[in-house]
């Protein structure tokens, strides 16, 4: 009897651990420029903000019918990518009073079938956060053409429901990239990501841009680790960049990334961390380069709810609030100088001026 | 019916309540109403035809990785391996299905029938290492488990991955090849029918069958059976075989029913979900059935559980976790308690 007694205190006891353990981090990156086609989501929000304040006035429409669902590959608490949009979707509700409910840490086997599962249970907006669910709103958005459904990380979307949300990818690419090219000693600069999407792809092309612009020479090997999650392979995956004499990491693979800003701290490398703002991770870290998505779903949200998303791909970026630049710190802040980081204000400041990039 | 058998069937019940009961303390803990979670995981499991259906599916392929723990089980073998099995056989059956040219019947056909060898081979290479070097197989699976996974993840992001996507996967199969629909609008498949098959294969195999008694007689005591003149290397090796068959299958209904194509994941904890189908039906026939009821219903119910509440999805995960771990408390009690009255008598003696 004793020993069940035990027994049952010790699997309640796991239980309790293992819920403990449920917190997690997660964090990553997105869409970049795009065709004439492309609308700025933050421009027509501001639009049409005045005429829906004008509207609210005279009229108070009620949006508590509206459903909002999101997805999530990751966990809503990760600290991270995650969580942004997380946070967008309470903002949501908070504003409009509307129904919002969210899926986190999905598996791909269960993408299909959740997403049907809010547009069966009648949701309105289905917001897909991340490029590992594209394939899946493509198909399910096509059997459902009455729901508008959002994937953050697209530089396309679908017509006539599915809209792409560009949070700046190439933007995003080029700042992080002036700051490692900035950073690096020996021009040798490590990138790890997860997936090799399009919206990372473009991030990538940036970040090799402007490093070679403002470090001449400077080379951007980029890892796919295949996993947003796994923060080991993360780690691995940057010590092999460390060993082929890489002196700057970054990484673009959310959560992931915290196993390699562990690893350049025990091995005295600078990490520009990127996405989410993972300073307090290691001291290896000098800055984030900041991808706030909440503000580009918040948009996205707007738009959806007034009923003017439809399809296509929309675009947020500096000027929006979406990218930031974090202060300088950790134990390698010495390595920017004044000018350095002057450098860096400057290339941050025409992100703000709405600056193409692409086009330099 | 006797003592014993009652409280066979009783012990997996009681230790569903318990599961429950400890779940309803979290999910009050996490400050919402443990009745309101149960009924939304009830819903989300049985609501509708298309819930039935996703819970069908999920007990389809639960209960075979279920299986495939029980065979190897029955012959007094640990196969930790499923979840890599299972790898192994949506391999393989994707692979019949993108490059087998002929009539779609066809191609179906020897993609499951690839689906189960493929597995199969993986739990033999298991076996094979076992009989001849003495391996441990609880490491031999698991180990086996990550070159598998790894092994599809280079695939689906490398050799056979859609070059219209970025996600790593194949491209989605065409129509003609997925497996027949029971009811296309409800996206219910026929692999049930192949799961039920399966089941029975097992049960007659196993108690009505010259070769599943001796593959018992191993698994209760091999010296016994080696003394009777049974062949413990061989049954070992074909218990393996067939255990790694069974995962293979359900790695193969996976990709032919379910997701019609290969990509990243596609275990998805199968493989170890299994062993609980497997631990709650006392690894017999009706109670895998069952036990794939109940963990097919949790995991589908489960999804509707954080669609619709504020619950997280790991309180499913704590409550599934739960049932093994009170299942196990339980196995554990009663080996206990045999072996007490076994030293009692001799004592006695």
């Amino acid at each position: 009897m004793k020993r069940k007694v035990l027994a049952l205190g010790l699997s309640v006891l796991m239980a309790v651990g293992l819920m403990a353990g449920c917190g997690s981090a997660a964090s990553s990156s997105e869409a970049a420029p795009a065709e004439s086609k492309e609308e700025s989501v933050a421009e027509s929000v501001a639009e049409s903000e005045a005429e829906s304040e004008a509207e609210a006035e005279s009229e108070e429409v009620d949006y508590s019918a509206i459903q909002i669902g999101l997805l999530l590959s990751g966990s809503a608490n990760d600290g991270g990518w995650s969580q942004l949009a997380a946070d967008a979707l309470t903002n949501a509700a908070a504003k409009y009073g509307c129904t919002t409910n969210f899926s986190e840490s999905l598996q791909p086997t269960d993408f299909e079938t959740t997403m049907r599962g809010y547009a069966d249970a009648g949701y309105q907006i289905i917001v897909a956060h991340g490029a590992e669910f594209l394939d899946t709103s493509k198909t399910v958005a096509a059997d459902y053409p009455d729901i508008q459904f959002i994937n953050t990380s697209s530089m396309s979307g679908q017509d006539p429901n599915l809209a792409g949300i560009d949070l700046g990818s190439y933007e995003f690419g080029f700042l992080t990239g002036v700051v490692c090219g900035l950073t690096s000693e020996n021009g040798k600069i490590g990138c790890v990501n997860a997936l090799e999407g399009d919206t990372t792809v473009l991030w990538g092309e940036a970040l090799k841009k402007a490093a070679a612009m403002v470090h001449p020479g400077a080379e951007v090997t980029i890892v796919y680790t295949g996993s947003y999650d796994d923060q080991l392979k993360a780690k691995q995956a940057t010590q092999e960049l460390i060993n082929q004499g890489c002196d700057t990491i970054t990484e673009n693979c959310d959560a992931a990334g915290i196993g390699a800003i562990q690893q350049c701290t025990e091995s005295g490398v600078v990490n520009v961390c990127a996405v989410s703002d993972y300073r307090d991770q290691g001291e290896s870290v000098i800055c984030a380069v900041v991808q706030n998505s909440t503000i580009g779903i918040e948009a996205a949200i707007d738009s959806a709810i007034r009923g003017e998303l439809g399809s296509g791909a929309v675009s947020v970026g500096a000027a929006e609030g979406v990218i930031t630049i974090t202060d300088f710190g950790g134990a390698y802040a010495d390595k920017l100088t004044d000018e350095e980081r002057a450098i860096i204000a400057d290339y941050y400041q025409r992100a703000l001026d709405k600056e193409d990039f692409s086009k330099l | 019916m006797n003592k014993n058998k009652a409280i066979r069937v009783a012990s997996p019940l009681v230790s569903i309540l318990l599961a429950c009961l400890t779940g309803s303390l979290l999910i009050l803990a996490i400050g919402e109403n443990p009745l309101s979670a149960f009924s939304l995981i009830f819903k989300g499991a049985f609501g509708s035809l298309a819930n039935f259906a996703t819970t069908t599916s999920k007990m389809t392929t639960l209960t075979l990785t279920g299986l495939s723990y029980a065979f190897a089980y029955r012959c007094g073998l640990i196969n930790i391996g499923a979840e890599g099995q299972m790898y192994a056989g949506a391999l393989c059956s994707t692979l019949v299905v993108l490059y087998m040219p002929g009539p779609a019947a066809l191609v179906i056909l020897v993609a499951i029938v690839a689906g189960f060898i493929g597995g199969g081979l993986c739990g033999l290479l298991i076996g094979v290492l076992k009989v001849a070097f003495g391996a441990n197989e609880v490491i031999t699976t698991v180990m086996l488990n990550y070159v598998m996974q790894y092994l599809v993840l280079y695939m689906v992001a490398g050799p056979i991955q859609d070059p219209n996507s970025t996600a790593p996967q194949t491209m989605m199969f065409d129509e003609k090849y997925w497996l027949p629909w029971l009811n296309e609008s409800a996206k219910l498949h026929c692999g049930i029918i192949l799961m039920v098959l399966s089941l029975v294969f097992y049960g007659v195999f196993l108690w009505k069958m010259r070769a599943g008694f001796g593959m018992r007689v191993v698994g209760q005591n091999n010296a016994a059976a080696e003394y009777a003149g049974l062949n413990v290397r061989t049954n070992r090796l074909l218990a393996m075989f067939l255990a790694g068959g069974f995962a293979g299958l359900a790695g193969a209904i996976e990709v032919l029913g379910v997701q019609h194509r290969l990509l990243k994941g596609v275990a998805s904890n199968y493989g170890f979900d299994g062993m609980a189908v497997a631990l709650l039906g006392g690894t017999a026939p009706v109670g895998m059935f069952l036990g794939g009821i109940l963990i097919g219903a949790l995991k589908s119910g489960g999804n509707s559980l954080q669609m619709f509440s504020k619950i997280p999805s790991s309180a499913v995960d704590l409550i599934r976790a739960m049932v093994i771990i009170f299942v196990l408390v339980d196995v554990v009690a009663r080996v206990a308690a045999a072996r007490n009255e076994k030293r009692r008598m001799m004592i006695h003696e």
